[in-house]
């Protein structure tokens, strides 16, 4: 721990010294004049003189006004030359750029003019000021633009319109003119007079300049990629957003499939489904996600990641993904920072918006459908209250044909599935007065999961070991999973000329509750099973069963080849039945202060603020294991039931109908005299995995924000402490291999992290931005890695362990990024990154001494060596309206992501070097799009490298999932402005889950889903 | 027009949801565990001049403490056989407890046709295992076989009968059956003992002749087997019985399950074996023949194999002519 101290205590001075001297080198050291009602900013002037000594412009200015420059002639270098390029309107303007050559600084007191040099460290906070506050709109539909650039015309002095459109921009009082750029939209400049300490109003509506491109595009989705890039052009740090309207051009009905159109991210899948995100080659415990700034509990036992197939894509107004952390985020995250942003109201008049969709699962053949509905209004006088309600529900029922291998062993699952999203959120907002505003935001999301998976399990006595039979495995489970995340938060925002903070407590609570986990199993022991993976896409299966009666079942008559088909020819194993409730609560409380001052006449901000965020995680299990000793044997045609897919993995292999759990239920309930509870399994089900965690982090940061003619420099650092204490349990087998005892472990760990953090954005010009960031971050370890449930079997000599000990994974993160906006809204964009990670955790077995029994075979989470990340990442995306004729409908919408990694560790005690787990060489996204008039289609390509998913005992247990492309069609037509109806086909290749072990001849996993389809209308009233 | 489809989009809510299936179709009766009183087997057989034989009735793996509630058996003797019609009963039923270092006996009460299952004071419960002792005819010419069924089980404590209450009983016929000894009265004949037998028990191996007396005694009970080898130096346990104390010899065992049929032997069980010091649990396999001539039996092994060394030239043990031992009925 006081390594890292150590480590991140240098690399603080270090980077403020680099601080300081960037600030020396690019700054022009000018203090702001202090302003009267004569103010220099309502003198109009014009000289003739545009080149000249610092004397003839004084000169001049004397000649052409009342007033007059004093000076010291030893300290002010009058011999200076000054080039006046740019236009002022008048003498402040014209007095500022003099200054900004000069190395002076220049003071008003009534017509004397005193001018003195610069002093680069002074820093003056702007008391005679006033603010200009509003909201940035799209003049023809209402909409809310944010990321505008609000700026005070020929300086680089503004604000960024927020997310609900708004800005706040400090100003000086007098004549103030205001000028209001946004991609895609025509420029607003208007004139303001303010006074000193007065806020002022001031709406802003933009008109599209790009008729070109209404006439042939719809302007919802034009609206969204503006959103999205105007935001991310005037953001501080580098991140990618995705706006709402964004969101639904493509067919990603949850938040992990939206994001996976991002530059840099790749999803894991579910089902299908996109479940986890991985960002820049990280796996999901390096990203951090957060619901309107507040991290979200993960309702999953033992990790942190969240499931985001959880989240209901039309809940959000916009996803932020930072990639570069700033001292203001939390400092736990290593790959990027995910930000969901809710709705709000926006304006007097009620809107309602929503869809209604219906689709069609191919694998399956059955239907799904979803419904959304949004209501917004703002009420008031002066609309101070808003309220904004929104729902959404999905439904579908999915399914997967699968083959797995391990050995020689074959295994076909056959899942059958039916989930639902529900999505609830609303936002009441209270504006006290123009510059203040309290708000609570809440948000609930369940996502159910009911599983129907059936099984055949192949497992040949590949070694014709007499004390081994062939057996047949037929299991049937049938599980129901929900998962449901809420948060509720309290906060407000006030705004004064001379500081700004806002602050907020928030309640988030996710539960994954499993309220039953059944599974039976049958056996069947054919006289003769092989299994064949020489073709590695489809292994080859031999059963025979030689016994007459087991040819027959009733009337049916079966060959020896395929009496495995036969249900009489397996008998009751186990019945397996639980439940499981993982626990995950979060309380926080934040505050943000932000004081506005000027360095050397440059606009510039100090933040600071604290939060503390107290956790509470638990897991418990209720775990049956029934066998069945009655008097008769039970077999599986007795139970046989429920859904028998006809056409397994397209008809490559044949499968019989599986347990109805139904009947077997019944039967149990029935019987119960007959079942044997395994008693040893249940302790140590229940004991090793159920386990109470707290986590309580306290953080604290400073940053300052300086805007400087072109360059912004942002800097800062931040410190988190973080309390983990557990309860959990070990279980203990003794030398015997007999259960022996259950001991109770207690414990804790805490670490401090101080992360510097220094992000630079050059303004090339209105449309490019070179930016540079240096950060430091660290990822938590996941629960059940640090948690001491153990499992120990001193007979068998094996046991695993947690790793209370277990350290952080801390990371160095170096970027770059270059972007230029097109004026049709669009971008090209360039970066490369580099992350060094220090104590890297995996899995690790060794050999230990516990209870003084030697070389016990233990696998444990340890912390690795160091690892290193680079990559390159580029995107472009355009509406090609420079082509010809119907030609200019066309869009494209590309990126990719290259990454490469080296990741050290000790296996088996040897030391390796090896590519992070989560990291794919290649990612990216092709996107074309057509736009005509009404109708507009896209078809979509995701690609995903292969990437090492799971470390084994050695390099030949390794487990990678395979590269895949997925291709999606979405098509559209707007009927009118208010209603639009939408087709979306989704992976229309049928890509399969693929994973292999060790090489990629090694295929262990294909997993198939058909395509599916959603057919809808859209509607904003 | 807005109510209308705020009405409707609130009713298909309403109906979807309904959609997420979050109940079983059955709920399982899963969220208590009562007792359950089991049959330790379902079939047993021995010598016909057996005069009694025990089966032995327990509790099932559980959670928590036993009843403190006495619990009734009704049981009946049924399909009696031969020499046991009329003439098979219980003789007695008993339990032993702990004191200290000491086990006692006692017995529990039984009638006609029931047994009590009684609180036992020290216990505090009712007692987790016992053996009811059937007095059987004890003739040499028994022959048949009766069937002994626990027909009811009541109690106010939470305690089931298995299903499988019924246990089947009847002559052992089997030709192998009964004590037999051998005597090993060379060295080589003791090598050549410890060159078959030696390949699962490694203590066998380490002994030299003259760790040994020469006598080995076999038996052959219902499916299960046992060797004995008799050691000069047995290793000696005190043991308390009923509050006395008396030394127990433990001598070299090799315990196995077999079947015999028509002159071909296999016995199986388990072994350990230390692998770098890793003590590992094996299955084994051992392939004999045998023949009977009157009151010998002779024995001839061709093969042992284990779970690890079973394929060929691996084996154990092997002799494609096989090593014969010759046993006298004790």
């Amino acid at each position: 721990m006081k390594k890292i101290l150590l480590k991140s205590m240098k690399m603080l001075g270090k980077y403020l010294v680099y601080g300081l001297i960037i600030q020396a080198l690019v700054s022009n050291l000018l203090l702001a004049s202090t302003t009267s009602a004569q103010s220099v900013y309502k003198v109009k002037i014009s000289l003739k003189r545009k080149q000249g000594k610092l004397s003839q412009f004084f000169q001049e200015i004397e000649q052409q006004s009342e007033y007059r420059f004093t000076y010291s002639k030893d300290r002010i270098n009058l011999q200076k030359e000054v080039n006046i390029n740019k236009p002022y309107q008048n003498l402040g303007e014209l007095l500022s750029h003099i200054t900004n050559q000069g190395d002076i600084i220049i003071k008003q007191i009534n017509y004397n003019l005193i001018v003195s040099k610069a002093k680069p460290t002074l820093i003056n906070t702007r008391d005679e000021r006033g603010i200009i506050t509003g909201r940035v709109t799209d003049s023809e539909t209402g909409d809310i633009l944010p990321g505008a650039t609000v700026k005070v015309s020929g300086t680089n002095y503004g604000a960024a319109s927020n997310t609900e459109g708004e800005y706040s921009l400090r100003v000086n009082s007098g004549e103030v003119s205001i000028e209001v750029s946004y991609i895609g939209f025509q420029t607003v400049t208007e004139t303001i007079s303010i006074k000193e300490g007065e806020t002022i109003v001031k709406d802003f509506t933009l008109k599209s300049n790009t008729q070109e491109l209404d006439a042939v595009m719809v302007v919802g989705i034009l609206q969204g990629q503006a959103k999205a890039l105007n935001q991310q052009k005037t953001a501080d740090n580098i991140k990618n957003i995705v706006a709402a309207e964004q969101i639904g051009r493509f067919p990603d009905p949850n938040v992990a499939e939206a994001l996976q159109r991002v530059p840099a991210i790749s999803v894991e899948r579910d089902q299908g489904e996109g479940r986890y995100v991985l960002v820049r080659g990280l796996a999901p415990q390096f990203t951090n996600i957060n619901i309107n700034g507040a991290q979200i509990p993960s309702p999953e036992a033992g990790v942190r990641f969240i499931a985001l197939d959880a989240i209901p894509a039309d809940q959000l107004a916009s996803i932020e993904v930072s990639k570069a952390l700033t001292p203001d985020m939390d400092g736990d995250a290593i790959g990027g920072s995910v930000n969901l942003i809710t709705r709000t109201a926006k304006t007097r008049n009620a809107s309602f918006s929503g869809n209604l969709v219906g689709g069609y699962n191919n694998l399956m053949d059955k239907p799904n459908a979803q419904g959304s509905l949004q209501y917004g209004q703002r009420f008031g006088k002066s609309e101070q209250l808003g309220i904004l309600l929104n729902s959404s529900y999905y439904f579908t029922d999915r399914g997967s044909d699968n083959w797995e291998r391990d050995g020689s062993e074959l295994e076909f699952r056959d899942y059958e599935l039916t989930r639902t999203r529900l999505g609830l959120s609303g936002t009441i907002d209270y504006h006290l007065s123009e510059n203040s505003e309290i708000y609570v935001r809440g948000i609930y999301n369940r996502f159910t999961d009911r599983e129907w998976r059936r099984r055949y399990v192949f497992v040949p006595n590949a070694d014709n070991s007499p004390f081994e039979d062939n057996e047949i495995e037929r299991s049937m489970k049938d599980r129901f999973e929900s998962q449901t995340i809420s948060s509720v938060s309290l906060g407000g925002k006030h705004a004064f000329p001379k500081l700004a903070f806002d602050y907020e407590v928030s309640y988030s609570d996710a539960q994954q509750d499993t309220p039953f986990d059944n599974e039976v199993n049958f056996i069947g022991k054919p006289d003769q099973l092989s299994t064949d993976f020489s073709d590695s896409k489809w292994p080859v299966m031999t059963s025979v069963f030689e016994d007459e009666e087991a040819l027959v079942n009733g009337s049916t008559s079966y060959t020896p080849q395929n009496a495995y088909l036969n249900n009489n020819n397996y008998e009751f194993d186990e019945l397996e039945t639980g439940n499981t409730l993982a626990k995950d609560r979060n309380i926080s409380g934040k505050f943000n202060i932000n004081l506005p001052y000027t360095l050397a006449n440059n606009e510039a901000a100090l933040k600071f603020g604290g939060k503390v965020r107290l956790k509470d995680k638990s897991l418990s299990v209720t775990q049956n294991t029934f066998e069945w000793e009655g008097a008769d044997d039970l077999l599986l045609s007795q139970f046989e039931g429920g859904l028998v897919d006809q056409h397994f993995l397209d008809d490559h292999y044949q499968i019989a109908a599986h347990a109805d759990m139904g009947k077997v239920l019944r039967f149990f309930n029935a019987n119960r005299s007959g079942f044997a509870l395994d008693t040893e399994s249940k302790i140590e089900d229940e004991n090793s995995e159920s386990y109470e965690a707290e986590e309580d982090v306290y953080a604290a940061y400073i940053m300052s924000k300086i805007q400087f003619i072109k360059l912004m420099l942002l800097g800062g650092v931040r410190y988190e402490h973080t309390n983990v204490n557990y309860k959990s349990n070990s279980v203990i087998y003794d030398e015997d291999g007999d259960f022996d005892e259950v001991l109770a472990e207690e414990g804790g760990t805490s670490y401090d992290f101080i992360l510097p953090q220094v992000h630079l954005k050059y303004n090339l010009n209105n449309t490019t931005n070179l930016r540079a960031a240096a950060t430091f971050s660290y990822a938590r370890p996941n629960f059940e890695d640090i948690v001491p449930q153990n499992v120990i079997e001193l007979r068998e000599r094996e046991g695993t362990i947690g790793n209370p000990k277990l350290e952080p994974v801390s990371a160095f993160n170096l970027d770059l990024m270059g972007e230029k906006y097109f004026g049709t809204i669009g971008i090209i964009s360039g970066g490369l990154f580099y992350k060094r990670l220090d104590n890297f955790i995996y899995s690790r077995t060794n050999y230990q001494t516990i209870d003084d029994v030697t070389n016990m075979r233990i696998t444990q989470s340890v912390n690795g060596g160091g690892a290193d990340l680079v990559g390159i990442e580029v995107a472009y995306q355009q509406n090609m309206t420079f082509l010809p004729g119907k030609l200019k409908g066309l869009g494209l919408y590309l990126n990719y992501t290259y990454t490469a990694s080296n990741a050290e560790l000790i296996r088996e005690e040897n030391k390796e070097e090896i590519n992070l787990p989560g990291q794919s060489k290649h990612v990216g996204n092709i996107s074309i799009s057509y736009d005509l008039g009404k109708f507009n289609t896209r078809i979509s390509a995701n690609y995903r490298g292969s990437y090492l998913q799971e470390i084994g005992s050695e390099p030949d247990e390794d487990i990678y999932l395979s590269e895949r492309l997925q291709l999606d069609w979405t098509m559209g037509y707007a009927i009118n402005n208010k209603f639009r109806v939408f087709a979306e086909f989704l992976n229309l290749t049928n890509a399969p889950f693929e994973a292999y072990m060790g090489n990629e001849d090694m295929v262990i996993q294909r997993e198939f889903y058909s395509w599916w389809s959603r057919i809808g209308l859209k509607f904003d009233l | 027009m807005k109510k209308s489809i705020i009405y409707l989009f609130l009713l298909g809510l309403a109906t979807l949801s309904a959609c997420d299936d979050s109940e079983p179709d059955v709920e399982p009766n899963d969220d208590n565990f009562p007792f359950r009183l089991v049959l330790d087997a379902e079939e047993g057989a021995a010598l016909p001049d057996e005069e009694d034989y025990g089966l032995e009735v327990k509790f099932a793996d559980y959670i928590g403490e036993l009843p403190h509630q006495q619990v009734n058996l009704t049981y009946a003797f049924t399909d009696t056989e031969g020499s046991f019609v009329d003439n098979v009963s219980i003789s007695k039923v008993t339990y032993k407890v702990e004191d200290g270092d000491c086990e006692y006996e006692r017995e529990l009460p039984f009638v006609e046709s029931t047994i009590i299952l009684i609180v036992d004071e020290d216990l505090g419960t009712v007692p987790e295992e016992f053996e009811i002792e059937f007095a059987l005819p004890g003739a040499d010419d028994t022959e048949g076989g009766f069937t002994f069924e626990i027909t009811e089980l009541t109690s106010q404590a939470d305690v089931l009968l298995n299903q499988a209450a019924t246990f089947e009983y009847e002559v052992l016929e089997n030709d192998v059956a009964g004590a037999w000894v051998l005597d090993l009265n060379s060295e080589d004949e003791f090598e050549a003992f410890k060159s078959v037998l030696g390949a699962i028990n490694e203590d066998l191996t380490n002994l030299s002749f003259a760790d040994i007396t020469g006598a080995v005694s076999l038996e052959f009970e219902f499916e299960e087997m046992k060797i004995e080898v008799e050691l000069q130096n047995p290793e000696i346990e005190e043991v308390c019985e009923e509050g006395e104390i008396e030394q127990e010899e433990t001598h070299l065992e090799i315990e196995g399950e077999y079947e015999a049929e028509e002159g071909e032997l296999e016995i199986g069980g388990d072994h350990i074996i230390t692998d770098d010091g890793v003590e590992e649990e094996l299955e084994y396999l051992i392939t004999a023949s045998y023949t009977i001539n009157g009151e010998e039996l002779e024995i001839t092994f061709y093969q042992i194999i284990d779970e690890d060394q079973y394929e060929e030239g691996d084996e154990l043990f092997t002799s494609e002519s096989g090593i014969t031992f010759t046993f006298i009925k004790d």
